[in-house]
């Protein structure tokens, strides 16, 4: 047996855009065994949400996350919606799913921009991160704010977006498709990407089934568990749609199912857009008042599933459990860079997309009795 | 006397390569960029630090000892510039010059040892990986062009456009250049995104500031040197500046190599300069 | 070398970004930049400050008017939505920094 010594990477470190402290124990260059630290971004989100109205609620929800924060109110709007029974109108529900599918490509460009910035490829970076700042101006235009959108409430949309709206997002996506095919072919067959990406990471079909993986991670491994398509919701029962997945289960396919799932995200919205229904408008805003019921409900993030407990009571909610996507995957993280070379541990890290902040949760069990702790005592240490 | 002048005169100027080097990378990336004076920012804003924490008395002298030797490089390149009655022109000095480059990286490993951060002792592990490749082929590389041209010292050195006689040796150099520039796929070394920043990792305030300023006199000087073997005197900073558009193209076009793939490549590049000698000899 | 053309391409065309400060991009009208109560008409209801998820918007006990707190506000619009009198609105000024953080709350009257 050699001996190891600690190679930080974390809580501070550029190839890090969250604080996760990755120990590695290296051995020369070869990592021997990871452990990963957490806990440096508890903001106890669950506890926030308790003891809210439905509508507060929904847009504290929106808060966890700051890229995927439509897809918190999708799972937070399927969960509420559906054990209080609200029926939702088609405009509602594409304007949700146009959101949410310009969310998806945004966030998935900004990930491989990330990407690109870890292999040492800047260019390519500053490019995805140009196509993207187009879909945010589109955001501006539809919802109001460019990152947390607030745009829905419980059975209906804050604003209905006019033809010129729906036609200026078609427009912009049209002007950055050329651009990206152009990035995906370069991603695909430069030689350097490929030496540095293919068999980087790899994880076998078995081990994401066992390890209950999710979202393009699991999909580049062959596995198909997109929940618009196993469990449609709200406009996706409407659209046409192909889950993206290949069978290599490495770095490289991980990169390629998620450029292509921004192509398949433009075709939804370009759908979503065609079968609006014209000259409709949104119900007004008090559709329905909540005041008992509990459910549960997923969406689809695109970092995978996303899964909501909602429990109201007396028109409060009593609890809310979130399960963002990261905190199925992040089990995968010590395995899929254990036996790796240093050079490749940001490139693997960074192609499993961790979002920390979201998925960060504290529950402390004593004596059987579980309690949950909030920051500020998390902080402290101690409970009051 | 005149070789003070102009080398103070390169040292100027190499600070004002690197803002041309980071505008055109910016342009390349579609953005403004910073303006070409932003290093003099940069290197105000380091200097007007305090450093707090003593270290290790070898962690503070390799800014002092890599900065001077440094100036030497650029002392030596400038003599050639300067004519046959330099202090500096002796014979073989290209070799004295081959060695100084590669005393600035081994002061940086000194220094990143002495540091203790896990960070810059991986940079200097793939360092020492690395110089095996490209130390030798660079001595080697040079020696091709003086053995070619039967000159023994950098000023006698007047042919104009060398490459033409040395082609494999040209793009030899200009190979080796990629790490002694650090620019991509061949700046393992101080690799951002794992390492952080490599050998200065630790480093911070003055101490960074000088580091920052060898290297950016050291990359003119690698710039100036190759101008000069492959263009000839008159073409030297001109070439130096093709070299840095040159540079920021590849830098822009290309992600980076893994360290084991690097090694092998100029394992590859110390045979072929070695197999380019042996066929001259 | 796909990458090599989009980079040449990329060197002659107008740079994307802007020298900020000194040039302004242009923003959205929807876009939600500052939130303004309009103290004539605000009825003091109540309603905003039972809505609103952080406890940013309050209602002032001595003049019955809301008053918001921009350092807690996370321009949800949630209090714009259930206002009976419809006296909030947003403004699309983006430059909403301060220096110090007590210039954020409301201002005392």
């Amino acid at each position: 047996m050699h001996k190891t010594c600690l190679f930080p990477i974390g809580p501070q470190h550029p190839s890090l855009k969250e604080p996760l402290f990755l120990k590695l124990y290296v051995d020369g260059t070869t990592v021997k065994d990871a452990v990963f630290d957490l806990g440096y971004a508890h903001r106890g989100v669950e506890e926030k949400l308790e003891g809210k109205q439905v509508d507060t609620a929904l847009h504290a929800v929106q808060r966890t996350c700051g890229i995927c924060s439509q897809c918190h109110t999708m799972a937070f709007l399927r969960t509420v919606e559906g054990f209080a029974e609200v029926e939702i109108p088609d405009r509602v529900a594409l304007q949700r799913v146009i959101v949410a599918e310009l969310e998806r490509i945004h966030s998935h460009l900004l990930w491989a921009g990330v990407m690109m910035h870890e292999l040492g490829l800047d260019t390519l970076f500053m490019y995805f991160m140009r196509e993207r700042e187009k879909i945010l101006d589109v955001f501006d235009e539809l919802t109001g704010n460019r990152v947390h959108h607030s745009s829905d409430l419980v059975g209906t949309s804050k604003r209905t977006f006019s033809e010129e709206n729906l036609q200026f997002a078609l427009s912009t996506l049209d002007s950055i498709k050329e651009n990206l095919i152009s990035y995906r072919k370069t991603v695909d067959s430069h030689d350097v990407i490929r030496d540095r990406c293919i068999g980087k990471g790899l994880i076998t079909k078995k081990d994401a089934k066992t390890f209950g993986l999710v979202g393009p991670v699991a999909r580049a491994c062959n596995i198909n568990n997109d929940v618009r398509v196993n469990s449609p919701y709200m406009g996706y029962k409407m659209l046409k749609l192909n889950s993206i997945m290949r069978t290599e289960g490495d770095a490289h396919a991980r990169t390629l199912v998620r450029l292509d799932e921004v192509f398949e995200s433009m075709n939804l919205v370009e759908q979503a857009c065609n079968q609006i229904p014209k000259g409709s408008v949104v119900p007004k805003y008090p559709v329905k008042r909540i005041a008992q019921g509990y459910g549960v409900g997923a969406s689809e993030a695109p970092r995978g599933e996303n899964f909501h407990f909602v429990k109201v009571v007396n028109g409060k909610t009593a609890r809310v459990k979130l399960r963002t996507p990261t905190l199925a995957n992040l089990i995968m993280f010590p395995e899929a860079v254990k036996g790796a070379d240093i050079t490749d541990v940001p490139v693997i890290v960074m192609s499993l997309d961790p979002c920390i902040s979201c998925m960060e949760r504290v529950a402390v069990v004593k004596d059987g009795k579980s309690e949950v702790w909030t920051s500020h005592e998390l902080f402290k240490g101690e409970k009051k | 006397m005149i070789e003070f002048v102009l080398a103070f005169a390169f040292i100027i100027i190499s600070i004002f390569f690197a803002g041309i080097f980071r505008k055109f990378i910016a342009r390349m990336h579609n953005r403004v960029g910073p303006p070409i004076i932003q290093p003099f920012y940069d290197l105000i804003k380091l200097f007007s630090k305090k450093t707090t924490k003593y270290k290790n008395p070898i962690f503070h002298a390799v800014p002092y000892a890599s900065i001077i030797t440094s100036i030497v490089i650029i002392i030596l390149i400038s003599s050639a510039f300067v004519g046959t009655d330099s202090l500096f022109d002796f014979d073989y000095n290209f070799l004295v010059l081959g060695y100084l480059f590669i005393l600035v990286d081994t002061f940086y490993i000194f220094g990143a040892v002495a540091s203790r951060s896990p960070f810059a002792i991986q940079s200097s592990m793939r360092e020492l990986l690395l110089m095996l490749g490209y130390e030798l082929s660079f001595m080697m590389v040079l020696s091709i062009f003086f053995a070619k041209t039967g000159i023994v010292s950098l000023a006698d050195f007047d042919v104009e456009f060398a490459f033409v006689q040395a082609p494999v040796a040209s793009i030899l150099l200009v190979l080796i250049g990629f790490v002694i520039v650090r620019i991509t796929p061949f700046d393992v070394v101080n690799a951002e995104t794992e390492l952080s920043a490599g050998f200065f990792a630790e480093y911070y305030g003055k101490d960074l500031a000088l580091l920052e300023i060898a290297e950016f006199i050291k990359d003119l000087a690698f710039g100036l040197m190759a101008g000069l073997l492959l263009f000839g005197k008159v073409f030297a900073l001109p070439a130096a500046l093709g070299f840095v558009f040159f540079y920021a193209l590849m830098q822009a076009t290309s992600p980076r190599y893994c360290t084991f793939r690097t090694a092998k490549i100029f394992l590859i590049i110390a045979i072929l300069a070695f197999i380019d000698l042996f066929l001259l000899v | 070398m796909g990458i090599l053309t989009d980079v040449l391409k990329n060197m002659f065309k107008k740079p994307f970004t802007i020298d900020y400060p000194k040039k302004k991009s242009k923003i959205s009208v929807h876009f939600r930049g500052k939130i303004h109560v309009d103290r004539k008409k605000c009825i003091g209801c109540y309603l905003c400050q039972m809505n609103c998820p952080t406890g940013a918007i309050v209602v002032n006990k001595k003049t019955k008017k809301a008053e918001v707190d921009l350092g807690l506000c996370i321009l949800c619009s949630m209090c714009a939505e259930v206002c009976p009198v419809k006296c909030i609105y947003f403004t699309n000024e983006y430059e909403n920094q301060v220096r110090a953080k007590n210039k954020l709350k409301p201002r005392k009257r």
